[in-house]
């Protein structure tokens, strides 16, 4: 499961990393898109739990507030400090430097069960999610 | 009578018709009909209306009833200060594009309130030797409550630690605000010299708590030494509030100084009238860390389209209008124009001046409190413990009997403390000279005191 | 790129920006005099106090003559726009004139310089008069009783859901956690609930933006405490529905409150009480003419029923035998803030109450509803209006249709200060895209309305010929634009030069 990317109908992206369980979140071009300038992050506590679908972060703009779920079941093991500092970053390269935070899943298999970009892309075009 | 409606019988016609309606009556069509609720009292109650100088006149006659600072002199504070206001205030204030203005949510057609709230802002940091401070609160009280909530929120605790030292009112009004939260309130008791000991604390402080609350100066006057408090609670991850009286702030310690992490105040005392209660003016300052939680609006300064330096309210997504239920207050309308007054005040007075004020203050109560404790019988109940601009006197008469006294002679004397404190507290009130006070009324009250004494 | 173009006057000169005002602190000169007022010499006096208790720095504070600060703050004034000196079409904000005269109460001798906590004795006419206010108050919204102690609507919102909390526990009944709000409402709604302690459950609206019944009927159960309701709604509709909801929420067991933030569209014509409310809060700072002063002071009062009455916040006016004093009953949820109330900003709204009387109460309401929708034809078709049929003191427009060319609600809102006026309200409600709320209140006159109608189309004509003027506004505002995302990302809260 390399460097492939899934998605989630609320416009998270999750993708392995190297070690064992764990893999990187972010949003997607399409929701940075939408949210238009970062103004700030409101990234998780390392350690906090979390369930499928519950909220686990907050971004900011200027106007709006948008909440960020957890793509899959399990703990915060690090967040992206670099965009406490410089938020742009998530606008910039979403997919990049732009991550929010590192989740060890509980039930890694659970990955394959989320839609992958194929079937994302088909979302965003019929105007589902969020 | 007026309804300061501008149309003309004619133009109303003109109006109506180009509506597609007969009468003004026909707009009421979108409402339903109703029955007056019986018992609730009836429309008549409002009367035929009056004019200006009839209202005015009206008004006029229930004011006389009472006895403001023109009919007694007052001797009292207890959270309501009568300080010197100088004159250019009032006017400046009431100039309309600041009085009939709305919160400035565009900024364009608002830099001159925005750059006054910024100012605002500026200069309560710097009195409470904060990072920062939002653009106001409703009131002293709800501006510690909701920096209560603010610590609860960020330290996901639930349990809270109140000095003594502070307002019992205003302990009070934390109570109303938590009561929906299931949150555990404990007291920090002044020691008997009228401070908060090392001991108090380490009964309390441990990491079930999410904040303590001291004041500066107390309730009684006396101004409590928070040594080491802050890397007490610090240690165990709770955050530290001051509540704070802007005008002693001018020559105490600050909150900043004392480590605070959020410090709080009533800002009457920084040249508001005594407003028969209000509105006042709830100050809010925070250390840079806590900016994201704070509650209220925040003006900022940035730049515009064409590189010209400008203000904007800021961090807006904190609040109700943007993140409802999850906002970090249900706050919109706040205190802007009575934090615009305090700011014309303290630029009128300069750093100077307010320090000289507060120097008066403490001189003309601790002169007070030096002739009041020389009468027999009276005594400072806590005589060894520095203090401000008001004390707690004691004596064996009913404080009441010495209020009622007093008032009748043109004195408004020490608050009575038996009705907030209980019975215990009979022979006790509170006692505050500001700088406003003369020698002549100091010796005034003094020699009433004097004669209550004798018949008593 | 934006197309800039110069705004020109009668002779064809570029008109300029007007000049900002420097700062406190950029104008601010070490050791410049300001006002003398009474006070002690700080070093004589301060000894009697510890030095570790004492603050090492005077503050930064600037240092002017009083003349500046005459200057600054007048320079200030003129950089601001108010109802005294703009039109103020402000939705949901109800910016109406407010009346002079009112100022003047506050000066009488007697209320200004009351020191709150003065023994009853000496505060009879104070109490005299906010009991009179709160019978006022009742009376025009048909409730029982009424206290005058919220600072603000949010205030009295938070009041009102911590008195349905303490009216349940009374009644043992300890299932209903939740209040219902619509999709409509008010950020404060929410907000307050949550302070209160209780989860919201966000009702949907229907496709005319009233209350659906259908949601309302699911969204109903024995936990639902509270349904709190917005009358008119925030699209200055009158619920078509609005009896059945009632009837809906009184057989489900729940509380029924009113936000009473539009009450300008009613006042004296019909009173919430009488439609079935529970509790119910106005805002004196719109409704009762009362000025907001740049945000605030406002005032909440709540009024409620016989049952919710013990409840109500401490203190209460209370008369016994001829005397007022204020008295904090064992029921009630305790203070909400020092002292009474907002009392100087009440006094006004009492004053407003008397000299208007009933009739002229009514008389504002009747006229507020026939220029919102007076104003409301006159921009018929120019752009999209949520909702159909006679609306009430305001309406909502949808600037949707521009958002393929870039342009957005506030871009018209910027072209709107250009043209001489304060803007409608932007981006609320959410459940219109784009949406421009106006509200003209019954002061404007049929002239300012027609101008305002005329410059309005103009600018959507401008708009729909060439978008990217309109991106370029504001030419005659101080500054254009702000940088928003800058300000929010690196926050500059206070003066750089006061450090």
């Amino acid at each position: 499961m390399s460097s492939e990317r899934r998605y989630t109908t609320t416009h998270e992206w999750i993708s392995p990393v190297a070690q064992e369980g764990r893999m990187k979140v972010g949003i997607t071009d399409f929701a940075q898109k939408e949210i238009t300038d970062v103004v700030f992050v409101e990234l998780p506590k390392i350690g906090k739990k979390v369930e499928k679908g519950g909220e686990v972060a907050i971004i900011e703009s200027v106007k709006a507030a948008f909440s960020i779920y957890a793509p899959l079941g399990g703990e915060v093991v690090s967040v992206n400090e670099k965009i406490e500092n410089n938020p742009g970053l998530v606008n910039d390269d979403p997919y990049g430097e732009g991550w929010l935070f590192e989740l060890k899943a509980s039930d890694p298999s659970q990955f394959f069960t989320l839609p992958d970009e194929a079937a994302y892309q088909k979302l965003i075009v019929s105007g589902g999610g969020h | 009578m007026a309804s300061f409606i501008p149309h003309t019988p004619e133009e109303t016609g003109e109006m109506l018709a180009r509506i597609g309606l007969k009468s003004i009556e026909d707009l009421l069509l979108q409402f339903p009909s109703t029955n007056p609720r019986p018992g609730a009292p009836d429309l008549s109650l409002l009367g035929e209306g009056m004019d200006e100088r009839a209202l005015l006149r009206w008004f006029a006659g229930l004011a006389e009833k009472n006895k403001d600072a023109s009919r007694a002199v007052v001797f009292r504070g207890a959270g309501s200060y009568d300080h010197f206001i100088p004159s250019a205030t009032g006017a400046l204030v009431s100039r309309g594009e600041f009085l009939t203005s709305y919160t400035p949510y565009q900024p364009e057609a608002s830099q001159g309130l925005l750059q006054a709230i910024f100012e605002f802002q500026t200069a309560i940091s710097r009195l409470y030797g904060m990072d920062l401070s939002n653009a106001s609160l409703y009131d002293g009280a709800t501006a510690l409550a909701e920096a209560v909530l603010v610590a609860i929120r960020e330290t996901g605790r639930s349990r809270i630690l109140l000095s003594e030292g502070l307002d019992p009112m205003i302990r009070e009004v934390v109570h109303t605000y938590l009561e929906g939260l299931s949150i555990k309130i404990d007291l920090l008791p002044l020691g008997q010299g009228g401070q908060s000991t090392p001991e108090a604390f380490k009964a309390r402080v441990d990491e079930s708590l999410a904040c303590f609350v001291g004041a500066i100066p107390t309730f009684f006057g006396t101004i409590d030494d928070f040594s080491g408090v802050a890397d007490l609670l610090h240690g165990q991850g709770a955050l530290f509030i001051l509540h704070a009286n802007p005008h002693a702030l001018a020559l105490l310690r600050t909150p900043g100084e004392w480590g605070a992490d959020i410090a709080t105040g009533e800002g009457q005392s920084l040249g508001l009238p005594l407003s028969s209660g209000g509105p006042y003016l709830g100050l809010m300052t925070a250390r840079k860390k806590y900016v994201r939680r704070i509650p209220g609006r925040l003006a900022g300064m940035t730049k515009d389209s064409e590189g010209r330096p400008c203000f904007v309210l800021t961090l807006q997504a904190r609040e109700q209008h943007i993140r409802r239920e999850k906002a970090n207050s249900n706050i919109c309308s706040n205190e802007t124009l009575l934090g615009i007054a305090a700011l014309v005040n303290m630029a009128l007075l300069g750093p100077g001046g307010l320090a000289r004020a507060a120097a008066g203050s403490l001189k003309n109560a601790h002169e007070l409190e030096k002739r009041l404790t020389a009468l027999p019988g009276v005594r400072n109940l806590f005589p060894d413990a520095p203090f401000f601009h008001e004390f707690v006197l004691e004596m064996t008469p009913p404080a009441r009997k010495m209020s009622q006294f007093l008032l009748e002679r043109g004195i408004l004397g020490g608050l009575p403390l038996e009705p907030v404190l209980g019975p215990s507290w009979s022979g006790r009130s509170l006692w505050c000279a500001t700088e406003v006070r003369t020698e002549e009324e100091i010796n005034q009250a003094v020699d009433l005191v004097r004669e209550f004494l004798s018949q008593h | 790129m934006t197309q800039v173009e110069d705004i020109r006057d009668g002779e064809g000169r570029v008109v300029e920006r007007p000049p900002m005002e420097p700062t406190l602190w950029e104008k601010s000169r070490r050791g410049t005099k300001g006002v003398c007022g009474p006070g002690a010499d700080p070093l004589a006096v301060t000894k009697k106090i510890p030095a570790q208790l004492l603050r090492s720095d005077p503050p930064s504070l600037p240092e002017l003559s009083e003349l500046e600060v005459v200057r600054h703050f007048t320079r200030l004034s003129h950089l601001s726009r108010g109802v005294d000196t703009h039109f103020y079409p402000l939705g949901s904000c109800t910016m109406k004139y407010n009346p002079k005269v009112m100022d003047r109460i506050p000066e009488i001798p007697g209320f200004k310089d009351l020191h709150p906590r003065m023994d009853a004795e000496g505060m009879q006419g104070l109490l005299e008069a906010l009991a009179i206010c709160e019978e006022s108050l009742a009376s025009l919204m048909g409730m029982d009783e009424v206290t005058l102690a919220p600072a603000a609507g949010a205030h009295g919102e938070l009041s009102g859901i911590l008195i349905a909390r303490r009216y349940f526990e009374s009644k043992k009944d300890r299932t209903r956690t939740e209040i219902l709000i619509p999709d409509s409402a008010h950020g404060t709604n929410p907000a307050s609930a949550a302070m209160g302690g209780f989860s919201v459950r966000v009702v949907a609206s229907g496709p005319d933006g009233g209350v659906d019944l259908d949601s309302l009927r699911d969204s109903l159960s024995n936990r639902t405490a509270m349904v709190m309701m917005t009358v008119p709604n925030t699209l200055g509709l009158f619920e078509k529905n609005l009896k059945e909801m009632i009837t809906l929420v009184r057989s489900a067991g729940a509380l029924l409150y009113m936000d009473g933030a539009n009450f300008n569209a009613f006042m004296g014509v019909l009173r919430p009480g009488d439609l079935g409310f529970d509790i119910v809060h106005i805002n004196t700072h719109k409704t009762l003419a009362t000025p907001h002063g740049g945000g605030g002071p406002g005032s909440g009062p709540v009024g409620v029923t016989r049952e919710l009455a013990p409840f109500l916040p401490s203190p209460r006016i209370v008369k016994e035998e001829g005397r007022y004093r204020l008295a904090s009953p064992e029921g009630s949820i305790g203070p909400l803030r020092s002292f009474v109330g907002s009392t100087l900003v009440l006094l006004r709204a009492l004053g407003y109450m008397k000299m208007l009387g009933k009739n002229g109460l009514r008389d504002v309401s009747l006229y507020a509803l026939l220029n919102a929708n007076y104003l409301r034809v006159l921009l018929d078709g120019v752009l999209p209006r949520k909702g159909e049929g006679l609306c009430a003191h305001e309406f909502v427009l949808s600037a949707r249709e521009f958002s393929s060319h870039g342009l957005h609600a506030s871009d018209f809102a910027k072209e709107i200060l250009d043209a001489g006026y304060y803007a409608p309200t932007v981006s609320f409600p959410l459940i219109v895209p784009e949406a421009l709320m106006v509200e003209p209140t019954e002061t404007e006159s049929k002239e300012t309305l027609d101008r305002f109608a005329r410059d309005f189309r103009t600018i959507c004509e401008k708009a729909r010929r060439s978008p990217e003027l309109l991106k370029g506004a504001p030419r005659r505002t101080p500054v254009s634009r702000p940088d928003e995302v800058g300000a929010a990302r690196d926050p500059v809260l206070t003066d750089p030069r006061s450090l």
